[in-house]
């Protein structure tokens, strides 16, 4: 009896602290109910934002900061206004979120301010654990130097960065930055002669400046620990320029001075020849003709132990004439690599394409007569070729196979062509020096993708559905219906899905691609895909069932197509659309886009679901939809309305049921204390009450449509079973409706079930809520009813839990004829299955009736 | 001869974007600024075959800019680039003669397509000229 209390203590009327009229109960209500409809409103406005914004960040569209700040503010008051509408709605009791929200605002901003801020790291940081994430105090150039062999294991010369903010401490020392800005900001970068003696004073003033002590001291300990590592006391090195702008486009590549052969006593000279190289007219020019804040100015040189190369030269992952194959391009010098880079000497070239795994070289030799080499005693030379290697090719077929299976590997990781500098020391050891994106030409005006939309000769399985995120995969099929079966989703797998709920997110790290039955692009999955890059293509309606568990699959989300077995002619394209993104906007972008699309609030029940657990803007709207509909399910659960606010329901006779009207759920003009149900122009309701009354309940004792409707309603309430029970609310029934909404609490004898529902245009913001409990049989038989209701529910789509006899149940995110369908279908299971606990005897019952019933509905869904 | 196009945009990154998008993709010699003024004079020491502008920049609007650069050069097609896209605003850039009213963003061959339609178009119009001109 004691659940039971918990369960119907809606019933009581003292819950409220407050006691309200029934004019301020209803409006009360009614203002609450306007609140959770904005809520659903904004909810489906911020996903389209955020969905828009990705599609943005992907590389394909041109736009400026306007954009990213105008998108970012409609995002961020969108947000706001869903805190402000959630805690409206429940008395503020999320109030917690707009300490989330606050700090995801101030993420953005900083980011919509500055674009590179100069972390305050170490003067110097050992090249061994740098990363690609290390730009900012690395630059560009060592970051991704330090990137090949922290992430790929690739060889490359031992070393150490000096870093943006030893820069930033050399300036400071110096007392120079106002001179700095000063200088730069009156320049008028389009007067040759002024350019030239302007950067010609600032280079003087750099050049003279001396570096602090600390930093001296820390580089030289760093060119020490360097010598010990590679076991030479007199380690030679390069000093090459790593700015933190260098990556973004090649304009810079060359602007910057690198010295090679570098002796002990000369490192902290050439440092400040580096860092002076900065300010040259053509670097300056640049920089100011591109608008670049002189306030971020910094660069970090990298300090490399030098390679005494035998062979050097440069290799493209990738043909830029021929980017749809897998052809690498490799040109190769004797000596140092700057021979190569300058196209100073007639270089062998060689072009290696990959197809079926054979590696297929044609090589040119060069006709190279002068070579760059290192002098003993510091610095470079330039040589004659030796007679020796004078006509013989640089590589051999195997060292020009090692090479292409790193630039291979390299572009693989990075996931665009790379532009690669290399070296074979005399002992036949290679040495990535450099490795940087390689822009290729894009496709011609409007090609997009040019391969044909279907691929001849294949099985298609799946040819419908939305594109949610563009890509390629291929895997297993793994079906998730349940939660058991998303522990064992494996890696690699196809994860394949009813709906496209939140809760899969978790599986997208793992997945390579998705396929729902159900879903829109923007709903919080899709922007999960699109996060994390994981093809997807949602609204196929019946991948579940056309595919089986453990089926290899080609999934094509361009054309949204799925094939039979692996496509390698799919798989091995690449997409290939116009590609801006090494374009700063779209830098930016993605960088504000991390504090907003992450999604870490997948599971409501996860003990980290509250509004300090949101730490982004994505979870926080999550969290706030989720909130919403428990709120407003608590609500109507709530509310004291009486008979003054509420109509009695008659159909062909009055029934025990009273009508709540919050806005437009009635006729206009009706008036009176009853209200027919013709004059109901709730969606929801109709569609409820049509399931409800479409088959003539065969259950005992056989009735006609009067009598069945008056056992429905009225022959069924026994307030007497429940002595807790005031008897205004025991004896009544309550439907509060509105166009959209409608919430039904249904006592039929000894069971109880609340059914809430929004259906409107948007399919994102419809749903049906259902929660079943109660019985009068014994527990076994109870189990059984629990059983069927479930298997029924599931049938017809709802996402089922079972916890303490009581089945709560949820539909979501269908188109508005969809939900009205399943309306319906709920609408006769709650009717038909009432009493039913009585007659399980055994587990066949069960699927008799569920058998039975779902005959039934279909025959009168469309 | 390749065409000669001026891009004016307040905005450096879109600048860059645009220059970046020409230079890849066509033979067109392009010249850019960020200050509208400076495009006016550019226009008046140097010959162009089209001027792309953005909308909203500080000092001269693109509208403005259009009226001034149909002042000096009544030949030469704008094309006008906007964030902020309303339909009237388009219909009446057009309706008082801007070739083409884009808004951000945009893909490139929205840009590219509208590019080669205006060059087509001044193309003919000089023709045309020309030939009354002998007439």
């Amino acid at each position: 009896m004691v659940k039971f209390l918990s369960i119907f203590d809606f019933f009581s009327k003292n819950r409220r602290d407050k006691v309200l009229n029934d004019e301020d109960e209803k409006e009360l209500f009614v203002g609450r109910y306007r609140a959770f409809r904005e809520i659903l409103k904004n909810n489906h406005q911020v996903l389209m934002t955020m969905g828009d914004m990705q599609e943005k960040a992907a590389g394909a569209y041109l736009f400026d900061k306007a954009y990213i700040r105008s998108s970012s503010s409609t995002l961020l008051s969108g947000i706001e206004q869903i805190i402000g509408q959630l805690n409206l709605l429940s008395d503020n009791r999320y109030t917690g979120l707009m300490v989330s929200f606050q700090k995801c605002m101030a993420g953005i901003q900083h980011l919509l301010e500055s674009r590179i801020s100069i972390p305050q790291t170490g003067y110097t940081k050992d090249l061994k654990k740098i990363t690609k994430g290390d730009i900012a105090s690395a630059g560009g150039k060592i970051a991704n130097l330090g990137e090949l062999a922290s992430a790929l294991d690739l060889p490359i010369p031992p070393g150490f960065a000096i870093t943006t903010w030893a820069y930033k401490s050399f300036i400071a020392f110096n007392k120079i930055q106002d001179f700095l800005v000063d200088e730069l900001k009156r320049l008028d970068i389009r007067n040759y002669d002024a350019l030239r003696a302007t950067t010609d004073k600032i280079q003087k003033k750099i050049l003279n400046s001396t570096i602090p002590p600390e930093l001296k001291n820390e580089i030289l300990d760093a060119y020490r620990a360097l010598c010990h590592v590679t076991g030479q006391d007199q380690l030679k090195v390069a000093v090459r320029s790593s700015a933190i702008h260098e990556d973004i486009r090649a304009s810079f590549a060359g602007q910057y001075t690198s010295a090679l052969n570098v002796t002990a006593d000369k490192i902290l000279d050439e440092y400040k020849s580096v860092i002076t190289s900065q300010f040259s007219p053509r670097a300056i020019f640049y920089f100011k003709d591109k608008k670049f804040n002189i306030d971020n100015m910094a660069m970090a040189v990298g300090v490399l132990a030098m390679v005494d190369a035998d062979v050097s030269g440069v290799m493209y992952s990738r043909d830029p004439a021929k980017p749809d194959e897998r052809c690498s391009l490799i040109s190769a010098v004797w000596g140092l690599g700057e021979y190569a880079v300058g196209g100073v000497v007639s270089a062998d070239y060689c072009s290696v394409l990959t197809e079926n795994g054979e590696k297929n070289i044609n090589l040119e030799c060069g006709d190279q007569k002068v070579m760059m080499v290192t002098n003993p005693e510091g610095g470079t030379d330039e040589v004659e070729v030796p007679r020796d290697k004078l006509g013989t090719p640089c590589l051999d077929n195997d060292q020009i196979k090692d090479l292409v299976a790193i630039a291979e590997k390299i572009e693989d990781h990075f996931g665009y062509p790379q532009d690669i500098e290399w070296s074979i020391d005399k002992k036949k050891r290679i040495y990535l020096l450099q490795s940087r994106p390689l822009r290729i030409a894009s496709p011609s005006i409007g090609s997009g993708m040019k391969r044909p939309s279907v691929v001849k000769g294949q099985t298609i399985l799946i040819n419908k559905g939305k594109v949610v995120c563009r890509g390629v995969g291929a895997g297993n099929v793994h079906i998730v219906r349940r939660e058991e079966d998303m522990a064992n989703f494996p890696d690699g797998g196809v994860l394949v899905i009813r709906h496209s709920h939140p809760e899969f997110a978790v599986l997208l790290k793992k997945a390579t691609a998705v396929i729902s039955d159900v879903g829109t692009p923007l709903g919080h999955l899709a922007t999960v895909a699109r996060e994390n890059n994981v093809p997807a293509i949602f609204n196929t309606e019946n991948a579940t069932k056309i595919l089986e568990n453990g089926m290899k699959v080609t999934v094509d989300a361009v054309y949204a197509n799925v094939y039979k077995g692996s496509v390698d002619e799919l798989l091995s394209q690449e997409l290939k659309e116009d590609d801006f993104s090494s374009s700063p906007v779209v830098k930016q972008l993605r960088e504000i886009l991390k504090v907003i699309t992450p999604l870490n609030l997948t599971d409501p029940r996860s003990p980290s679901f509250t509004p300090t657990g949101c730490k982004t803007l994505h979870d926080i709207t999550r969290f706030s939809h989720e909130m919403a509909m428990q709120e407003m399910f608590d609500l109507t659960k709530d509310s004291n309305f009486s008979e003054r606010s509420a109509r009695r329901l008659v159909a062909e006779f009055p029934l025990q049921w009273w009508v709540i009207d919050l806005e437009d759920g009635i006729e206009e003009g009706s008036r009176g204390k009853t209200v027919n149900i013709d004059q109901i122009v709730s969606i929801p309701m109709r569609a409820l009450w049509e399931g409800m009354i479409a088959v003539p309940w065969k259950g005992p004792p056989p009735v006609d449509t009067k009598g069945f409707l008056s056992v429905m309603f009225k022959a069924s309430m026994d307030p007497s079973i429940d002595p807790a029970v005031s008897k205004r609310f025991a004896d009544r029934n309550y439907i509060i409706v509105a166009k959209n909404f409608c919430n039904i609490s249904a006592r039929l004898g000894f069971h109880f079930s609340t059914t809430e529902t929004f259906i409107d245009k948007e399919e994102n913001q419809n749903y049906i809520s259902f929660v079943f409990t109660g019985g009068g049989a014994d527990d076994e038989r109870k189990s059984r009813r629990l059983k069927l209701l479930s298997r029924l529910l599931e049938r017809f789509d709802f996402r089922v839990t079972v916890r303490n006899h009581t089945i709560f149940a949820r539909i979501e995110g269908y188109k508005s004829e969809f939900m009205e369908e399943r309306l319906k279908a709920l609408g006769h299971i709650i009717i038909h299955t009432r009493q039913m606990d009585m007659v399980m005897y055994n587990d066949k019952m069960v699927d008799w009736y569920y058998k039975e019933i779902e005959k039934d509905i279909l025959s009168f869904l469309s | 001869m390749p065409e000669r196009i001026i891009i004016i945009d307040d905005e450096i990154d879109m600048l860059m974007l645009l220059k970046m998008i020409l230079e890849d993709n066509t033979k067109y010699v392009v010249e850019t600024t960020n200050n509208p003024s400076e495009g006016l004079k550019l226009l008046i020491e140097k010959e162009f075959d089209l001027v792309i502008t953005d909308l909203k920049m500080p000092g001269l609007d693109g509208m403005e800019l259009y009226s001034e650069v149909n002042k000096i050069r009544p030949d030469v097609p704008v094309i006008i680039i906007t964030a902020y896209g309303s339909q009237d605003v388009a219909d009446e850039a057009i309706q008082k003669g801007v070739t083409d009213f884009i808004t951000k963003p945009f893909k490139k061959q929205r840009i590219l397509f509208s590019i080669k339609k205006a060059l087509e178009i001044t193309k003919l119009k000089r023709e045309n000229l020309e030939l009354k001109k002998k007439l």
